[in-house]
């Protein structure tokens, strides 16, 4: 039924009033010339509304003369007329046929480039290398052969697996997959020694070739030999056997900062004063709006970038840069003792967490509170921690 | 004058006859009637919807009655609030609390 109702709002019908003493003859005249009448409804005084199409309408005079009836319009409903009521808005129309038109022209175009799933490789390599091949914002996305690109893509960057080229809306999607880096080869035919990275206290050493140069629970400072590439063979101390040691020697490490406990504290605080400056971005052109200079002593900024976008795959060469810079009030402020000690444990502590490299075990941590000679008090943090202090050292022959 | 009514009784009795034989093979062959007979076919939902097709046309119309010519006598409908949704040269529906359906001669 919704269909007939719509079809019915397409075509247009209007709503009538017939007035007259042969109300039943005009109908069934008009059922004879095949007029589709709906919705007739009775009402007192010799009177009925009867909806009625747009071409019945025009039927309608010549039996309304016939049966003595007037017939009078009470609403006109349906698509023509609400065309017939613009028709004369010449500027109108001309608006809404050019936005169709910049509309479809707009979105033919190459407006953003994404990348997803890179973790090492960084996007920009992969949009510099869609660049010189051509593809850029702004480019025609008709011209933009994906199957073409991904090829190339996967081609010319190092370390990708699979590329997959999408065109959605204004928007280029490169999905890549980065692959697993092949384990460097040991060269078992370059005799080597390992020696320490580091100062520690050796923990434990597995071999798997080479001589142990050193124990459990030695002290061995940076560069000391650790595992020796040299074997001596019996009889023949001159000439020993050289090999490539391998070896893991795990030994505990230290990592020390310090950090001067202060009671004065420099804090930032926002004063709710802020600038907005608000610059158009168009076709990548940027045009500054409101553009004001910034007095303030000191302040943070925040850039935030905005696009216009229809869902989230129409993205639109349009945006808007808001540069907003927050006022700070800066104030010395007197804090406690023990919220001082614990500002500068804390702030001690991620300086060290820096130093300590990446596989590294943290086993223990210590802080301590010294008495420096003015006074003062410094926080001591110590990280200890567990790690492969090998490296390898290539034998000269 | 007589003679002339009398023309007129024979010439209905075999009108009357030339039905029944009509009717009876309509009957054997199961063709649908409305259409080789002339019939109305009249269908109801419940009080509330009659649709009447192969009529001739409304002869009277009002909100508690509407009467309708056909090939075969006259209907009558009665009830309340009464609407004809649609009305085209074949079919005819009416909405509205039918109360009763009649069939006059």
């Amino acid at each position: 039924m919704l269909l007939f109702r719509l079809w019915n709002y397409i075509r247009g019908y209007v709503i009538i009033v017939v007035e007259g003493y042969f109300l039943e003859k005009f109908v069934n005249i008009c059922t004879r010339r095949q007029i589709l009448l709906l919705d007739i409804k009775r009402q007192k005084n010799s009177k009925m509304t009867l909806k009625v199409s747009i071409k019945g309408f025009r039927m309608l005079k010549p039996i309304a003369k016939k049966t003595g009836c007037r017939v009078k319009i009470l609403k006109k409903h349906g698509l023509p007329f609400l065309i017939n009521r613009y028709k004369s808005r010449k500027t109108f129309l001309l608006g809404a046929a050019l936005f169709i038109v910049l509309f479809y022209i707009m979105t033919s175009f190459v407006w953003t480039i994404e990348v997803t799933g890179n973790k090492k490789i960084e996007s920009q390599i992969i949009i510099e290398r869609l660049t010189f091949m051509g593809v850029r914002p702004g480019v025609l996305k008709y011209r933009v052969n994906p199957e073409k690109i991904a090829d190339r893509i996967i081609m010319d960057v190092d370390g990708l697996s699979y590329v997959n080229v999408m065109v959605r809306g204004t928007k280029i999607k490169v999905e890549v997959a980065e692959g697993v880096d092949v384990p460097p080869m040991v060269p078992l035919s370059e005799p080597c020694d390992i020696v320490a990275k580091k100062d520690g206290v050796i923990k434990s050493i597995i071999v798997k070739a080479g001589q142990v140069a050193v124990e459990e629970g030695d002290t061995v400072k940076k560069g000391q030999l650790l595992v020796s590439g040299n074997i001596p063979i019996k009889n023949m101390e001159d000439s020993p056997r050289k090999v490539h040691a391998i070896g893991r020697v795990m030994a505990r490490t230290w990592y020390e900062t310090t950090q001067p406990v202060e009671l004065r504290v420099v804090e930032k605080i926002r004063t709710g004063q802020k600038k907005d400056n608000i610059s158009l971005v168009l076709f990548s052109k940027k045009i500054d709006l409101f553009s004001e200079k910034v007095d303030y002593s000191d302040y943070d900024r925040v850039e935030t970038e905005k696009f216009l976008s229809i869902g989230e795959n129409l993205v639109l060469p349009f945006g808007a840069v808001i540069e907003t810079y927050y006022e700070n009030d800066i104030t010395e402020a007197e804090v406690s003792l023990e919220e001082a000690k614990e500002n500068a444990a804390s702030v001690a502590y991620r300086k060290a967490l820096e130093d300590v490299p990446e596989g590294a075990q943290i086993i223990d941590r210590r802080i301590e509170f010294v008495e420096g000679e003015n006074g003062d008090i410094i926080a001591d943090v110590i990280i200890e921690c567990l790690e492969d202090i090998g490296v390898k050292k290539e034998i000269e022959r | 004058m007589q003679k002339k009514r009398r023309s007129y009784t024979k010439k209905g009795k075999g009108e009357e006859n030339k039905r029944k034989l009509k009717e009876k093979v309509v009957e054997i062959l199961e063709l649908p009637k409305e259409v080789v007979m002339d019939l109305p076919k009249i269908t109801m939902f419940g009080n509330r919807n009659l649709l009447v097709e192969n009529f001739k046309g409304i002869i009277e119309y009002d909100d508690n009655i509407i009467r309708i010519n056909t090939g075969r006598g006259i209907i009558k409908v009665s009830g309340e609030k009464l609407v004809i949704k649609e009305i085209t040269l074949e079919d005819l529906m009416i909405d509205g609390d039918i109360v009763s359906l009649e069939f006059l001669k």
